[in-house]
């Protein structure tokens, strides 16, 4: 193709005084564009016409794969158990659980795991049948696709291993679901008497870990002056809201309601030894 | 004085006929007002995205509601203004022929405003149709379709009264511009009200997507690129005053990018439900656009041959320089984005908005401030106020781009890994939380970069001002270059 | 200097051709891509899932109006990565038949929810949406205002209206008793938070939320189909 000239077209007059080069399009820049016609044309007869490709196709090749590299134990998965496994099995609880069975196990969203109470059976095999398939129309997600087998065997060591060493239980369903709301639609909190309702929340849900008389267990003791949080009525209502997550201290936002925070925040004010 | 201080001295005998300048120079005020506004959610949006309690639980200001005010504030109120701005500046020069209408002109600015203005109070209150760059309610999509229609009518019978016999290339992509948007802007948002501020489209499902994403790229082509394509090759030469690289690539370029962009829609919607034939047309032609968007790259950059020496100390060589290499890279990584196993890598992923804002930032931003910094010393006839700012603001700007593309490819590509990574086991390595834990710090560096990006453009509307209000008026005339 | 080139000769003094020319050019990739979705339609082969219920209507127009789509996407890849992490099948052209608008999204600042009906519990997402720190880590905004807001009938019947008239097929029977069907299918909903302690009205917006996110991707068999090494039909 013909060099760079340089040779101004003169048609400055038209473009308000800007004059155009007469150069050839560049080789390169023409090689380019070829190629990549070339290459798109290539590409969609192949494509469509002579691989007959499709997504489709593609994904279920690569499933054909997988189940050849990963072949699918058919039949339950055997309950097996030993330090390493409850160790691996701890971290996956950690993981995928804990956001509804609590840290402790002592239960949330979903039930407590370390009461004697089951609602699909105790029994190691019965619990891996429980954490594979799940229960999907009441929440509990079906973990066996997701974890497979190897962590779903770690994941049940670790619940047994747990069972029986729990306190109370924290799950929400277990929690007296409050009577239905009184014909003016105050909730029933509101007419128990403030100290009595602070009292039976704390119980069922702060007993566990700040012990019967909140003198202290693993949270702190919460009727002494010293606060890490700080012993005002808010800063108490904030750190129940909030939590420590990286504490131990469960964010109790969510899980008990900004009402029923304030009735327990009051109790535990009142119940310290200098409330400020 | 160094070279962009002070306007050219007049021309002997050549009488400039009376353009109709004041609507640029709205154009060019709201272009720093809006780029202010908008640049400033996208602060807040980055904000957000890296601490999340920078949502201050007030519905309004929620990132699902402030995002669109982003993405409209930075397409239709920051480009779409200075777009205009230099779209009327230069016609009119080109055309030696003022605005047929200076009427038009005026309800076509003002219009602009007020559409703007609804669409920034609208879309906050969660009035919106989803749609990415449409988000629109309907009555605002009405009042957008007369408001450009009347700019396009104003466009079309200056053309007609012409002067000069022959159109340059830059109104070649005017045209396409005038043309396309309307066209695109019509059928993307046809749709049944349900009240004055709901309605639902025409289309459903994957059809709904193909017109969506048919649109949304090329708003992005007809928009953000080839209006901007024909400021290039008006303001470039005119600041470098060196002619143009090569008419005949023009020509060829042109041509080829208007009508292979249309087709390039499906690369949004790679291994979607959309039939492979269409996923398949949407990639191939997206790798075709490669030369053509270069051949723009080539007739920016090889007309700076021999006026590097004049880039060194000219800040509007330095902004236009830089932003057509954006230009260059942004439509090599968009077409490699098409490639189907590169997008099932890429696709939903922050490498999305760092191909994004390479092209924005880098390419339409910073043209557009190359455009206003030549613009502002002859609209007011006074010497820029400070050039050593102009070029802070350069560097500011480049640095900016670059901080916030190479963070969102570094996150886009941990996402894109993670997601798809596996265990011995053959089963997912990560949970979706762990991936957006995992862009915490991306997030944050991008932050800073978008920051000093932002600060540029407030030192941009400083010197403007400086330069406005604080000098006498220079009696020089502007003049086109020899 | 060289003959004149044809461009300039024929067309740069010709201002309307050459704008009937562009108009050709920029017609003919949008006509050959989009015609055909109206003819080859979505893959119809395929059952035609049940328009959206009025309570799950409302539901998609707060999840539109809270701008849900700009962090989560509604397509579930054939990557088999994807149909593990969202345990089911990818997502079919005909499931998306009555989306007006789609809701594809583009970006997955949050994971996709196509296949999130039947994922998690009612009481889940309801203490999901008043917090997301419920999932540590999350950099969800919260949307407390959901639990207080509630949603008009009227408001929605003019949707459902509207949606029937742009071809969704709803009969007038449906449209007659969109105030009861509300209520009917929020009652469902309020009873199952209420096992779980949580009152709720069957009118609060986060019901009839909770109604729409419950129906994403349940009208394609889901399940463990895409269990490791089983091949999806
Ligand atoms: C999204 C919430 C959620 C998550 C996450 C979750 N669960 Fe559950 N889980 C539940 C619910 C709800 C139930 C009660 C099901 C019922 O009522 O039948 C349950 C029940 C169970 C049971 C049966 C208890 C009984 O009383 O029979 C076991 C065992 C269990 N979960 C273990 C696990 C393990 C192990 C994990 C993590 C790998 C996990 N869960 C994660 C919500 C959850
Ligand atoms: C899983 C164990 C656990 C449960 C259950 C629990 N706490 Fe705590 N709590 C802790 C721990 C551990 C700390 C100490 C956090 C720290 O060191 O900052 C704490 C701290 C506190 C504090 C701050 C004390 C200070 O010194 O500032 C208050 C108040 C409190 N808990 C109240 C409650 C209430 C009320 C409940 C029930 C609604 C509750 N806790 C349930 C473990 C728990
Ligand atoms: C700023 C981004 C953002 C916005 C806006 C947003 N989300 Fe999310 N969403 C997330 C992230 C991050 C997660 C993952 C962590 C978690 O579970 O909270 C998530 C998780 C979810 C989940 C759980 C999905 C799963 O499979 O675990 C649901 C359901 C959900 N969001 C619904 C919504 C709805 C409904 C809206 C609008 C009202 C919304 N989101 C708005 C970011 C967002
Ligand atoms: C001033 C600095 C800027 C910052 C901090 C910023 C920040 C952001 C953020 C945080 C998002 C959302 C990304 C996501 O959803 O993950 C975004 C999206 C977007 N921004 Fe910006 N932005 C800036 C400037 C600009 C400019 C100048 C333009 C265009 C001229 C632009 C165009 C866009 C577009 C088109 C999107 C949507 C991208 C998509 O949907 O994938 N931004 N921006
Ligand atoms: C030849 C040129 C180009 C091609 C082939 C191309 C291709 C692509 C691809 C493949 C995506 C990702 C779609 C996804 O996975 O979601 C994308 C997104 C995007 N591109 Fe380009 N691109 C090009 C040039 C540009 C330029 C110059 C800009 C100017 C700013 C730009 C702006 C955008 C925007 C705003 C998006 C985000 C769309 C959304 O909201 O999701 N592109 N492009
Ligand atoms: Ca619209
Ligand atoms: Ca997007
Ligand atoms: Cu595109």
């Amino acid at each position: 193709m013909a060099r760079e000239t340089n040779e101004i077209l003169g048609h400055g007059a038209d473009a308000d005084g800007i004059e155009e080069y007469d150069n050839p399009l560049p080789d390169w820049w023409l090689g380019l564009f070829g190629l990549t016609i070339v290459f798109g044309i290539g590409y969609a007869v192949n494509y469509h016409f002579i691989s007959h490709d499709s997504q489709v196709s593609r994904y279920d090749d690569e499933m054909e794969i997988a189940k050849l590299k990963w072949p699918v134990q058919d039949g339950p998965i055997a309950f097996v158990t030993n330090d390493a496994l409850v160790g691996e099995g701890q971290k996956v609880f950690k993981d995928r659980c804990a956001s509804c069975h609590h840290a402790e196990l002592t239960g949330g969203i979903g039930p407590n795991l370390v009461d004697d109470e089951w609602i699909h059976g105790g029994e190691p095999d019965q619990i891996i049948a429980t954490i594979t398939d799940g229960v999907p129309e009441k929440g509990m997600p079906s973990w066996g696709p997701v974890l497979g087998p190897a962590k779903v065997q770690a994941v049940a060591a670790f619940v047994v291993s747990r069972h029986g060493t729990g306190g109370p239980s924290t799950a929400m369903a277990a929690a007296p679901v409050p009577a239905a709301p009184t014909p003016d639609g105050t909730d029933a909190v509101a007419d128990e008497d403030p100290a009595a309702a602070g009292a039976r929340i704390y119980q069922t849900n702060c007993a566990a870990c700040h012990g019967p008389e909140m003198k202290g267990l693993v949270g702190p003791n919460l009727t002494d002056s010293e606060w890490i949080h700080g012993g005002e009525l808010d800063q108490i209502i904030a750190t129940i809201t909030n939590g420590v997550p990286e504490k131990g201290m469960v964010s109790w936002g969510p899980i008990l309601g900004a009402e029923q925070i304030e009735v327990v925040a009051r109790y535990v004010h009142s119940q310290s030894a200098t409330p400020q | 004085m160094s070279p962009t201080t002070l306007p050219d001295r007049p021309a002997e005998g050549s009488r400039t006929p009376e353009y109709d300048d004041t609507v640029v120079k709205q154009f060019v005020v709201a272009t720093v007002f809006w780029a202010i506004a908008a640049m400033s959610v996208g602060f807040i949006l980055a904000l957000q995205l890296a601490w999340w309690r920078a949502n201050p639980g007030i519905p309004e200001l929620t990132f699902g509601r402030l995002r669109p005010v982003h993405t409209n504030g930075v397409v239709f109120a920051f480009t779409g203004n200075f777009v205009f701005a230099g779209i009327y500046y230069s016609m009119q020069r080109l055309l030696k022929t003022p605005m047929w209408s200076r009427a038009m002109s005026q309800f076509h600015f003002w219009g602009w405003q007020a559409m703007l203005v609804s669409v920034v109070i609208t879309l906050p209150l969660g009035m919106t149709q989803s749609k990415e760059y449409a988000e629109m309610i309907w009555p605002i999509d009405l009042a957008i379709a007369v408001v450009f229609v009347t700019f396009a009518v104003n466009f079309a019978l200056t053309i007609a009264n012409r002067k000069v016999q022959h159109l340059y290339v830059a109104l070649w992509f005017y045209i396409s511009f005038v043309i396309t948007i309307p066209v695109l802007h019509v059928v993307n948002n046809l749709a049944i009200p349900a009240t004055l501020t709901r309605s639902y489209p025409v289309y459903a499902g994957m059809t709904d997507a193909l017109v969506q994403w048919w649109y949304g790229h090329n708003a992005v082509g007809f928009l953000l690129t080839t209006p901007i394509l024909g400021l290039m090759y008006y303001f470039l030469p005119r600041a470098a005053e060196r002619p143009v690289y090569s008419y005949r690539l023009s020509i060829v370029h042109f041509w080829a990018l208007v009508f292979l962009y249309i087709w390039a829609g499906p690369h949004h919607l790679l291994y979607s439900a959309l039939p492979d034939w269409a996923q398949t047309l949407g990639m191939v032609f997206s790798v075709m656009l490669i030369a053509p968007s270069w051949g723009g790259m080539l007739n920016g950059l090889l007309t700076l041959r021999g006026a590097w020496d004049k880039v060194r100390t000219d800040p509007v060589l330095k902004f236009m320089a830089v932003a057509v290499s954006f230009y260059g890279m942004s439509t090599f990584e968009g077409p490699m984005m098409s490639i189907r196993s590169v997008s099932a890598l890429s696709h939903y992923t922050n490498w999305v908005v760092g191909h994004v804002h390479s092209g924005a930032l880098g390419w339409v931003g910073m043209m557009g401030f190359g455009t206003l910094y030549w613009l502002v010393p002859r609209l007011w006839k006074r010497p820029l106020f400070s050039t050593p700012l102009a070029t802070g603001h350069f560097w500011l700007a480049t640095i900016g781009v670059v901080l916030y593309t190479v963070a969102m490819w570094g996150a886009g590509l941990t996402e894109g890994l993670m997601w798809r990574a596996l265990d011995e086991n053959g089963q997912l390595q990560y949970q979706f939380i762990d991936t957006v834990v995992a862009m915490a710090p991306f997030y944050w560096v991008r932050l800073f970069g978008g920051s000093l990006y932002l600060i540029g453009v407030l030192i941009m509307a400083f010197n403007f001002t400086m330069t406005v209000w604080a000098q006498p008026e220079a009696d020089l005339e502007p003049v086109p270059a020899k | 200097m060289s003959q004149e080139h044809w461009h300039r000769r024929i067309l740069e003094h010709r201002s309307a051709l050459f704008a009937t020319l562009t108009t050709v050019c920029i017609s003919i990739g949008g006509l050959v891509e989009i015609i055909p979705m109206f003819t080859v339609g979505q893959g119809h082969d395929e059952v035609l899932p049940e328009p959206y219920t009025p309570l799950e209507v409302a539901g998609r127009d707060i999840y539109v109006r809270e701008g849900c789509m700009t962090c989560h996407s509604q397509m579930v890849r054939p990557f088999r990565d994807e149909t593990l992490r969202y345990q089911g099948d990818w997502s079919h052209a005909v499931e998306y038949s009555w989306d007006r608008p789609f809701l594809l999204g583009s970006r997955r600042i949050g994971p996709d929810l196509h296949r999130v009906g039947g994922k998690y519990s009612d009481d889940w997402h309801y203490r999901h949406m008043k917090d997301p720190r419920l999932t540590d880590g999350s950099i969800m905004p919260a949307y407390p205002w959901l639990l207080e807001w509630k949603i008009d009938p009227d408001d929605v019947k003019a949707s459902v209206v509207a949606l029937s008239r742009v071809g969704t097929p709803y009969t007038d029977e449906d449209i007659a008793n969109v105030a009861t069907d509300l209520q009917t299918q929020g009652q469902g909903i309020v009873g199952r938070l209420g096992e779980k302690g949580i009152d709720a009205a069957w009118d609060d917006e986060i019901v009839a939320l909770i109604a729409y996110l419950q129906r994403l991707g349940t009208d394609v068999p889901k399940g463990p189909v895409a269990k490791a090494g089983e091949v999806s039909k």
